[in-house]
């Protein structure tokens, strides 16, 4: 692709909504984590324990992953505000050395 | 020599492990997990292609983070799917405890009568010859016993199969979700709930309150849980649905708030908005607990309590939130509680202990069940806009909202429609004025209350409020009262102005009960009259005003306490005759302590 355009503020909302859904995924993770299986039966308490641990595990990756998501389009944004500062800097020095 | 066969003494009925209670909890959290990512799979969808991003760096995210949402989906379906198989579980696992309770009895009577035979026996054998009556009764006794011991054994087996039939039912669902890959496939049909939420009536789609009941009713069971889990914000706030759905929905997102908004207060990551709505979830929270510590005082038993409305970022983050005090979908009478000015999501508590102290003084005036809605449900003026409390606008804008509230009571009750009565204080009345005359509520109950009422909207007269019975409890010393208007003075002439009629004037045809506070010229410690206590203690245990309450929400209406009229004779100014009778104090219909 040979062009782009960036709106900042934008990407810094869809940071910000990710970095608040990382903390509803943690708060979920927690409260599946911390259910007990001992309510069903001992034919079948494996097999529940093995179900909640694995997706509480993944409510809990995905809120690393919500976290990285915001990292990641927080780091966009400053990519984008340095490369537009230092493109400004090179015709800022360009017109100066014409003076 | 005579042989009675015996049949041998039976085993031990087996333990069934498992607590019904323990798994529907297992199923409560696997719903809020859902809900977590319902609200996961909404935040990548809408985040996909932030507007103004373009370029291969901005189609990197986006595709990312369509594969966040649709995993996202897959999941929330997955611990819905999930939650299902145990709520089956655990009615499965309530049946056959049951059947084990049977079993245990029918082995303790088997064996007292094995015993009984065994002593008619030896008693006749020991001492008198048997005779061949006795032989044939001892006979007949034996194969009796003999067909209880093999049923009992084949009872016992079976219910054991049950038991294995139902652990590996659970099982097979839990394992065909192991993994993300399984879910995807279990899940290629989409979510089932988007569809219900199409049909004709379903909340949103336009109909009315029995539009949104019947749509309800013709939902599988499995069906409404689905739509309770995918939709909470919707279902929760449904007017038409029963409390308990409603219920479940709200407590699914209060939960959910006071977790992760909590989890970001203690991160430091909190936003302005974000805090005001926890703020209204503990103050929920808050209301709910209080509901549920209020006990009946005729059955010593505590009252059922139900989140009946959540929207904490309601109103610019006023919030708005409904908590019942005992089930309006089942109560004999029930009642909404409409409160005034200043009131926000955070007087949840206080409200609720309103609508406690209404439940137990009925319930003491001989009312039967009953139940109550402190219902925060409309805009009511408060903090910045509290000058709006001069003009009706959101008195206008409220009456619709708690005319729907009203009918979808009704609606939820179908058939069986229940004593109802709406009691509206203060600002709260002349929203509930606005109700009945502009959106028809006063013929769909059979009480309308006001209470230290600054006017009735723009009824003139009590007929034109519908055919329900109004009431009338003005305390001669509110001052909130005392800016209705009275004679021909009209506050609607001052630039729109003003609440309407005081709706305790003879001429406007309500029934106005005693309702003076006892503290109604008590001092201060700053000095002053406590004027406005008279228009804050409406619900105080004891009070007139409560006696009267009670009775009227009962249907006792012969028995409330009637008062005066004020009037406006044309050679002074109003005239109050309560103004100088010394009030009365109820100690009867205070609950005992501890009761609420």
């Amino acid at each position: 692709m040979d062009r782009f355009s960036v709106d900042i503020g934008m990407v810094n909302t869809a940071s910000y909504a990710w970095r608040e859904e990382a903390n509803v995924l943690a708060g979920g993770a927690t409260t599946m984590g911390a259910v007990s299986a001992t309510g069903v039966g001992d034919g079948v308490e494996d097999a529940v324990s093995t179900f909640l641990t694995t997706w509480a595990k993944y409510a809990s990756d995905q809120s690393t992953l919500a976290d990285s998501m915001a990292d990641r389009l927080d780091e966009a944004a400053k990519a984008y505000t340095v490369s537009d500062y230092a493109a400004q800097d090179a015709f800022a020095q360009w017109l100066e050395g014409e003076k | 020599m005579t042989v009675i066969d015996l049949p041998p003494t039976l085993d031990l009925v087996p333990v069934v492990t498992g607590d019904p209670e323990g798994v529907d909890d297992i199923a409560r959290s696997l719903r809020d997990a859902s809900a977590v990512f319902d609200d996961l799979d909404s935040t990548a969808s809408a985040n996909v292609a932030p507007s103004g991003w373009e370029g291969e760096a901005a189609e990197c995210y986006g595709a990312r983070v369509r594969e966040v949402a649709a995993d996202a989906g897959t999941t929330s379906l997955t611990l819905r799917a999930a939650a299902l198989a145990f709520d089956t579980y655990a009615d499965e696992l309530t049946s056959i405890r049951t059947e084990r309770e049977r079993l245990v009895d029918d082995r303790y009577a088997y064996r007292a009568a094995l015993v009984d035979l065994r002593q008619d026996i030896e008693a006749t054998g020991g001492h008198t010859p048997a005779t061949q009556e006795q032989i044939a009764e001892f006979q007949s006794r034996a194969s009796d016993l003999r067909t209880w011991y093999a049923t009992h054994v084949a009872d016992v087996e079976a219910m054991l199969t049950r038991v294995t039939a139902n652990d590996e039912a659970l099982r097979a669902v839990l394992t065909s979700y192991a993994t993300m890959a399984d879910a995807r496939v279990n899940t290629a049909g989409g979510d089932p709930a988007d569809a219900l939420m199409q049909r004709p009536g379903a909340p949103g789609t336009g109909g009315t309150a029995e539009d949104t009941a019947a749509w309800w009713n013709g939902l599988t069971e499995a069906e409404q849980a689905a739509v309770i889990a995918a939709y909470p914000e919707v279902i929760g706030a449904a007017d038409g649905l029963p409390t308990v759905a409603r219920d479940e929905a709200n407590r699914l997102m209060l939960d959910n708030d006071l977790t992760a908004l909590g989890q970001a207060e203690a991160n430091g990551t909190i936003t302005f908005e974000q805090q005001r709505i926890l703020d209204n979830a503990r103050a929920a929270q808050r209301g709910l607990d209080e509901a549920a510590s209020t006990v009946d005082p005729i059955t010593g038993e505590t009252l059922p309590a139900f989140l009946h409305l959540y929207q904490p970022d309601a109103f610019d983050y006023d919030g708005r939130v409904a908590i019942a005090v005992g089930n309006p979908d089942t109560a004999d009478n029930v009642t909404t509680l409409v409160p005034g000015m200043t009131t926000t999501a955070q007087d949840a508590a206080g409200y609720a202990e309103d609508a406690g102290n209404m439940v137990q003084s009925a319930r003491l005036s001989g009312a039967g069940s009953t139940a109550a809605i402190a219902w925060i449900g409309y805009d009511a003026p408060s903090d910045w806009d509290t000058g709006s409390v001069l003009f009706e606008g959101k008195a206008t804008e409220g009456g619709e909202l708690l005319a729907n509230h009203v009918a979808g009571l009704q609606a939820a009750r179908g058939d069986n429609p229940p004593h109802m009565t709406v009691v509206g204080h203060s600002y709260g009345s002349t929203t509930m004025a606005h109700a009945a005359t502009d959106h028809g509520m006063g013929s769909i109950v059979d009480d309308l209350v006001f209470l230290g009422s600054p006017g009735a909207g723009n009824a003139e007269h009590a007929s034109n409020l519908g055919p329900a019975q109004v009431w009338a409890g003005n305390a001669s010393r509110d001052p909130v009262a005392r800016l209705a208007d009275d004679g021909w003075v009209n506050g609607g002439t001052f630039f729109g102005a003003g609440m309407g009629r005081d709706v305790a004037e003879d001429t406007f045809g309500a029934i106005r009960f005693q309702a003076e506070d006892v503290d109604r010229n008590a001092w201060q410690d700053d000095g002053f009259i406590t004027s406005m206590h008279s228009h804050s203690s409406y619900w105080e245990p004891g009070s007139e005003s409560l006696y009267n309450l009670g009775l009227i929400v009962g249907g006792n209406d012969a028995a409330v306490v009637q008062a005066g009229h004020t009037y406006d004779p044309w050679y002074a100014r109003v005239q109050d005759p309560e103004y100088d009778r010394t009030p009365n104090t109820y100690p009867d219909r205070v609950a005992a302590e501890g009761d609420g």
